[in-house]
Formats: structure tokens, C-alpha cells, sequence
């Protein structure tokens, strides 16, 4: 092979301390420049998503304010850990609330969930975030699977009454994934209590500061 | 040892294939292949940090001291990847964020680390480039064929999603085969994985086996001590 | 190469590989007659697709990898893989799950493994969890066991069912199927309620669930039998169900609210057939007696903790198959010192 292996350590050292420094400096040079070139369009690419994920819920034409930096934190009653509470505006006229919650009560697991509701406080529109339910039962909760989820839109606390929110295997008024009650259930009580939570709360909501800056987010992603 | 060109390739693609003979890289090849365009997206990635490590390593290898090398290999193969990471999170965003955790531990993945060492480190740059190529293609051919199989069983279409990786343009590639509802749910769960390379790894040695019966010589001992991750 | 040995008791010399599987086949025919009462024709279809596609795979592979089709397909294995099987699969599961089941049992877990002797895994096991993976719903529906349903579908109405995958017009899921009692106790301690308050619901019986303690029963007589025909030696089945109760019952006296009782534990679900026919394959299990003791104990502490904490209601299947990777590791470990050598 056509490696070169001298006898004489010293001299050795030096000169493998020079190529791991040039190797090293000429790698740095390298990330530094493609950071530099990459930076601003992964910054732009991220607040993108997050903005198409709410979007999921809200089309774009429904409000012109900042939604992503117009929101607060919350805990509601039934849920675990904090909510964030988006609000979107049209001129500055409340229009809904996106709040970003998560319950305990799945299969396996927490669920996380995004629901939109209108200022009447009329459901418009629920979609699943995360959740680690059982593949071909529970995961049936995510729109790519099933129209199962749109079933909520229009929905309110007043239809059906509160206390029939609940999956139509425990005699409430909503239909019930088969095989995946427990599953179907959280999500539905999920949504419950919510919008319980906005019944009681709904003069203040689109009174609160927002907390963009804050660091709200960061915080959020560490919860159980 | 002979490497020409032709003996390189023969390697990389199926003799001492880094998917179904050296079985280097489990660790992506199984997470990541639940979809023909999501291994053919990894493969890429794979196979462009693989050419581009192999030629930095030959490339410098008449300086590189024993003391020194898995040193230098490690900070050539993680910059690289960090910047295949980077380019990915900026133009291929919905693709990256599909592939995940995948991409940066392409860092991990031993064929990279097992060529420079076994390879790149003892060559010059022109078979060092033949060999990143043929061993990343025949890395990224596994991924596709258990992608692609993986895909056609559980959700019956081929290429779904290619936009994700090629632009708005793919959205016609998808294939739609059979209907979605026949769909074997198995294939694109985790276990789908592991019993489709399983299932692939035996027709390569079924097919080995009645190519070249008695002959007992594996193709290329140079890389097989390195353990799979 | 190193020859495992038990010590005695040894077999009888009666065991030919199809005297043992006919024995067997034996000792399933009382639960098969208790299933049939309790959930109407299904299994005798169930019964019938599978060991028609497992002698149809089974042929197949013996003529690709260039067997001879005798002895091997008239030796009952690949009849009982396929009868274990079709009672652990709801009674009007679609014919593709049998189809399914028995692919992954005999192509898969047994021919591709090199046949009867080589399998790795268990391959009725293989079969029950590929399609609990696969078809999650439909292995989920179980009928209500007779007492408790408003009338068991009929002869035709089943044999639709099985052949369509739907239900025929006169009869609904909603009033034909229950939660098995695994299904509705994970539920109700889901929701905080009281185990005591769960199992008042009917498809609960004096000790398990109602119908599946008496096939559990009529699984322990045929147990029973094997055991006194020496075909199974009583070391695994004691070591399952020794585990499950040393294990349940502290958790069900500190906590009866939210955790089963052992018997509850034991007398739902597959527990008892597995214990009896499936974790004493000689194959895939462990081979010396202080192996079988831990291999039994093993699948015991893994069904209870996927049961507990796992995205299946019952976890049987995949306990054996994770036992089943552990099993050389234990019978090495495990091998009796041969006399006069050191260890």
C-alpha cells in the first residue's frame, strides 16, 4: 500500500497535528459556508411548516394577523401540561382560536391535538398532531386515514349537549372508531374540554398579551 | 487483491453488497424504507456523503499517519453529513422532515467509515470514486427495492409522495396498483422491515448459491470484520 | 457440534412425529367442541381454511425446495399449526386471514427456516401475530359468547360472513360482537373505573371470562392428557401459570381496583392454550428441563406486561415469539453438567 510510514515519531507528530489542523480548518470553512448559505431558508422553511400545520385548521383567507406570534399559554381543565393558544384575527376582529393541546387519555400514550374554535365557539376543525396509537385501530384518528375526524366541525357545547360528548359506545353522541373506544374517546373528550374551557374563559381570550418572545415555545416542546 | 473497475462495481452492487451481504446500515435501511421515495431520498443522501468521503480520504490519504486516520475520517464523514443535512433541511424540507433523525445519523451508518478505512485509505481517487459509487448504489438499491415492495404490499402504489423529493412536477410518477383497502398493514410496520430485508438477504443468497455452487471464497474480505450498528 | 440432553424422563418410544401430532389433535377436540357451543359454527370454517391452506403451502414449499411430499405432509405438523391457529382467530374472521396467517406460519416460519426441526419461531405464533399486525380490527371482533348474544349467526350466515368479509344484511357488529373480556377490562381501567365495577358487565364469568373459562378449562384437560401421555412434560405449563399467579396476585391484593385478579388473567384470552400447546413445541422452546422451567416463566411475565402496558389487547403471541429468540440462549445456560466433566 501506498501509505507512507516513517520510523521517526517526532517529526511524525508535528505533521499529524498539522493535517488534523488544516483537515479541521478546512471542514469548518466548509459547514461555515454552507450554513451561511443555508440559514436564512431553513429559518424561513420552519416557520413555514409551522404555520401550514395551523393552517391545517384555519384556511389562510380567514385572518391577516400574525398568527404564529399572536398566542398564549394556558392549562385546561382535563388536559395535561400547558395548551398554546393561537389567535387569529381579521383586522384586528377576533375570528377563532387554535389551541394546541394534548391529553393522556389514549391507547398508548399521549395525543396531541390541534383544534380551531370559531368566536361563537363553534368547532371548526380538529386535526391530529401526534399521537402513538395502534396502527390500523386508533391511528384512524389522522385525516390521511379517515374522514372519522371532520365530524366535529360545526360542533358545539350546546349540539349535542355537554354531556354527550362522548364516543356513541359510552352513550354519547359521536361515532366511535371500531375496536378503538378508548382511542376515540380521549380525542372527544379532548375537544370537550376545550371548548369548556373557552365558555368559561371567552371574555378574556382575545384580551390576554401574547407571549411571542417570550420563549413560550421552546417550553412547550418539553412537556410530559 | 484485484480492484479493477469491473471487480469494484461487481462489489458494490451485489458480491459484497453493503445492504443484503455486509448488512451495514441496518439501522436506516429498516426505519426509513416504508416507502419506495423515502428510501430512494436516503439512498441519495447516503450515496452522495459516500462518494464524497471516499474521494476526500483518498485524496488526502498520502498524509494521513495510522495515529491520525479514524480521527480524520470521523470529522470528513460528520462534516459531510452535516452538510447534506443542512442542503436537505433548506431545498428538500418536507423530504427531511419525512427522513428525520435519518439523515444526520447517516453519520453512523459503518458502510461509510468501513469504506474509507477498508478502501479509500489504500486507493487512488478514481477507483476510490467507482467504489463510494458502487457501494452507496448498491446501498440505495436495497433501500429502493425494500421501499418500493414495503409500499406496493401495505398501501398498493409506487412513488406515492415523489413530489416531496423531485418537485410538483412527480406528482404524476405515483402508481396506484391495487386499492388502498387491500393494503397489507404488516409491510409498512416496523416488523414489514425486518422480514422484507430478511426475505431479501435469502433470495440474494438463493440466487448467489446457484450461481457459483461450490465456490466457498466470499468476494471481498476487507470489509466484513466491521460490525453492523 | 454439541448434543443437548434432558435427563430422563425420556419419551416413550410410541413418538413418531405424527403419533405425537395426533395426540395432540386429541387433546384440542374438547375445546373445539366447547368453542363450537360457545360461538357458534365459525371455528369449524376457521378450522377448515386453515388446514386447507397450510397442507396447500405446506406441499407447495416441500415441491420448491425438492422434498418429497410423503412423509412430510401427512405427519399432522403442518394440521396442527393450522388447528392452533383457527382457535385463536375470531370465529367469523375473513378468509384472508387464515390465507395470511398461514403464509407467514408455514412459507415463512417454517419453510424458509428449513422445514419441521429448524424453525426458529413457533409458526403458529408467527401466523397469529403477522395478522394481529396486519388486520387489527378484524381480530378484534369477537362474537358474545351464547348466553349473552341475542342468537349466534346461523350455518349460511356465517359461511357468508367468513367468505365476504361483511356481515350479512340481518345482522350487525354492534349487537353481534363484544369486547373480548381483556378488550373491556384494559378499557374500563382506562377510564379510572373499578375492577370490581368492570366486571359486573356479563361477558365476565365466575372466574374469567364468560365462555373463554370454560375452552380455557377444556384447554387444560386436553393439557392434562399430553402430560400423562408424556407427549409434553409438565414443566412449561406449570412455569407459565406458577409465574402468572406469583406475579398477578401481590399486584391484585395491593391494587384489586385497578389490576385482575390471576385467575382473571389466566382464564381470559389464550394464556392456557399457549401454556399447554403452544410454549411446549420442542422445537422452538427450550429443550432442558431448567430451561423450560425459565422459558415458561419468560412467556408468563411477558403476556402479563403486554397485556398491562403493550398496543395489543393480548400479548401471547408475542411473548412466545420473543422466548422463542431467547430459547438457545437459555438452553445454553442451562445444560446439565455431563458426569465427570468440569464445567
Amino acid at each position: 500500500m501506498n501509505t507512507s510510514q516513517p520510523n521517526n515519531p517526532k517529526p511524525g507528530l508535528v505533521k499529524n497535528l498539522l493535517v488534523l489542523a488544516v483537515i479541521g480548518l478546512l471542514a469548518a470553512l466548509t459547514l461555515t459556508g454552507v450554513h451561511q448559505l443555508t440559514e436564512q431558508r431553513i429559518v424561513d422553511e420552519t416557520q413555514r411548516r409551522a404555520l401550514a400545520s395551523l393552517q391545517q385548521v384555519l384556511p389562510p383567507e380567514a385572518y391577516n394577523n400574525a398568527l404564529i406570534d399572536d398566542y398564549f399559554t394556558a392549562r385546561i381543565a382535563g388536559l395535561s401540561g400547558a395548551a398554546t393558544i393561537y389567535r387569529a384575527r381579521f383586522d384586528g376582529t377576533p375570528v377563532a382560536i387554535l389551541a394546541d393541546v394534548v391529553t393522556d387519555q389514549g391507547y398508548s400514550g399521549d395525543i396531541r391535538l390541534l383544534i380551531a374554535v370559531d368566536v361563537s365557539g363553534q368547532v371548526r376543525s380538529v386535526r391530529i398532531l401526534d399521537h402513538r396509537e395502534t396502527p390500523g385501530l386508533g391511528d384512524k384518528i389522522e385525516r390521511e386515514r379517515s374522514e372519522w375526524i371532520t365530524q366535529f366541525a360545526k360542533r358545539s357545547l350546546g349540539d349535542p349537549p355537554r354531556a354527550a360528548w362522548e364516543s356513541d359506545q359510552r352513550q354519547g353522541a359521536f361515532d366511535t372508531l371500531s375496536s378503538a373506544t378508548i382511542t376515540s374517546s380521549a380525542v372527544i373528550r379532548a375537544i370537550r374540554d376545550v371548548l369548556v374551557w373557552y365558555q368559561n374563559e371567552q371574555d378574556e381570550i382575545y384580551a390576554l398579551r401574547s407571549e411571542a418572545g417570550d420563549g413560550q415555545i421552546e417550553a412547550k416542546d418539553g412537556r410530559e | 487483491m484485484t480492484h479493477n473497475h469491473p471487480t469494484i462495481w461487481r462489489n458494490g452492487l451485489w458480491d459484497n453488497n453493503p445492504g443484503v451481504v455486509q448488512l451495514l446500515g441496518l439501522c436506516p435501511l429498516l426505519a426509513v424504507t416504508n416507502s419506495a421515495i423515502n428510501g430512494i431520498g436516503l439512498g441519495l443522501a447516503t450515496l452522495l456523503v459516500l462518494v464524497l468521503s471516499n474521494l476526500a480520504v483518498s485524496a488526502t490519504r498520502r498524509w494521513l499517519q495510522p495515529e491520525i486516520r479514524i480521527p480524520i475520517f470521523v470529522l470528513i464523514i460528520a462534516s459531510l453529513v452535516t452538510v447534506v443535512d443542512l442542503l436537505m433541511q433548506a431545498w428538500l424540507a418536507e423530504l427531511s422532515q419525512t427522513l428525520g433523525i435519518f439523515i444526520p445519523l447517516i453519520v453512523t451508518n459503518c458502510t461509510i467509515l468501513a469504506r474509507a478505512e477498508a478502501f479509500a485509505s489504500r486507493q487512488p481517487m478514481a477507483r476510490s470514486l467507482s467504489d463510494g459509487l458502487a457501494q452507496g448504489l448498491g446501498f440505495a438499491l436495497v433501500l429502493i427495492a425494500l421501499g418500493a415492495g414495503r409500499e406496493l404490499l401495505g398501501q398498493g402504489t409506487l412513488m406515492a409522495d415523489a413530489h416531496l423529493l423531485l418537485g410538483d412536477w412527480a406528482q404524476s410518477l405515483e402508481l396506484r396498483l391495487m386499492p388502498a383497502d387491500w393494503g397489507l398493514l404488516l409491510a409498512v410496520l416496523p416488523p414489514g422491515a425486518f422480514i422484507g430485508l430478511g426475505l431479501l438477504v435469502a433470495l440474494h443468497q438463493r440466487i448467489q448459491r446457484s450461481q457459483q455452487p461450490m465456490n466457498e471464497n466470499p468476494a471481498d474480505g476487507s470489509s466484513q470484520a466491521i460490525d453492523a450498528t | 457440534m454439541q448434543l443437548t440432553l434432558s435427563g430422563p424422563p425420556h419419551f416413550p418410544p410410541i413418538n413418531t412425529v405424527g403419533g405425537i401430532m395426533r395426540q395432540v389433535l386429541f387433546a384440542l377436540i374438547p375445546a373445539l367442541v366447547a368453542h363450537c357451543w360457545f360461538f357458534g359454527w365459525g371455528i369449524l370454517f376457521q378450522l377448515a381454511l386453515a388446514v386447507g391452506f397450510a397442507l396447500a403451502f405446506e406441499a407447495v414449499m416441500l415441491r420448491l425446495r425438492g422434498k418429497p411430499l410423503q412423509p412430510f405432509i401427512s405427519d399432522y405438523s403442518a394440521v396442527v399449526t393450522a388447528v392452533l391457529f383457527a382457535l385463536c382467530v375470531p370465529p367469523l374472521a375473513p378468509w384472508w386471514i387464515s390465507l395470511t396467517g398461514m403464509l407467514f406460519a408455514i412459507v415463512i416460519a417454517k419453510h424458509l427456516y428449513g422445514g419441521l426441526g429448524s424453525n426458529l419461531f413457533n409458526p403458529t405464533m408467527v401466523g397469529l401475530a403477522a395478522v394481529i399486525i396486519a388486520f387489527p380490527i378484524d381480530l378484534s371482533q369477537w362474537l358474545a359468547p351464547r348466553s349473552l348474544s341475542p342468537g349466534l349467526p346461523g350455518l349460511a350466515e356465517t359461511l357468508r360472513a367468513i367468505l365476504t368479509g361483511q356481515l350479512p344484511a340481518s345482522l350487525n357488529w354492534d349487537t353481534l360482537s363484544q369486547a373480548t373480556p381483556l378488550d373491556a377490562l384494559r378499557t374500563g381501567v382506562a377510564e379510572n373505573r373499578m375492577v370490581t365495577e368492570i366486571r359486573a358487565n356479563p361477558i365476565f364469568g365466575d372466574f374469567g371470562g364468560r365462555g373463554w373459562e370454560w375452552i380455557a378449562n377444556f384447554y387444560l384437560l386436553g393439557g392434562l392428557y399430553l402430560i400423562w401421555r408424556r407427549v409434553i412434560s409438565w414443566h412449561v405449563p406449570v412455569a407459565v401459570l406458577a409465574t402468572t399467579i406469583i406475579v398477578s396476585t401481590p399486584m391484585w391484593l395491593l391494587g384489586p381496583d385497578v389490576n385482575p385478579s390471576p385467575l382473571q388473567h389466566i382464564f381470559s384470552g389464550a394464556l392456557v392454550i399457549a401454556a399447554f400447546f403452544i410454549a411446549t413445541d420442542p422445537v422452538s422452546g427450550c429443550s432442558t428441563l431448567r430451561g423450560k422451567l425459565v422459558f415458561g416463566a419468560g412467556v408468563a411475565l411477558l403476556t402479563l406486561a403486554i397485556r398491562r402496558f403493550g398496543g395489543y389487547p393480548d400479548g401471547v403471541a408475542f411473548a412466545v415469539l420473543l422466548m422463542n429468540m431467547l430459547a438457545p440462549l437459555i438452553d445454553r445456560l442451562t445444560t446439565p453438567r455431563a458426569y465427570g466433566h468440569p464445567r
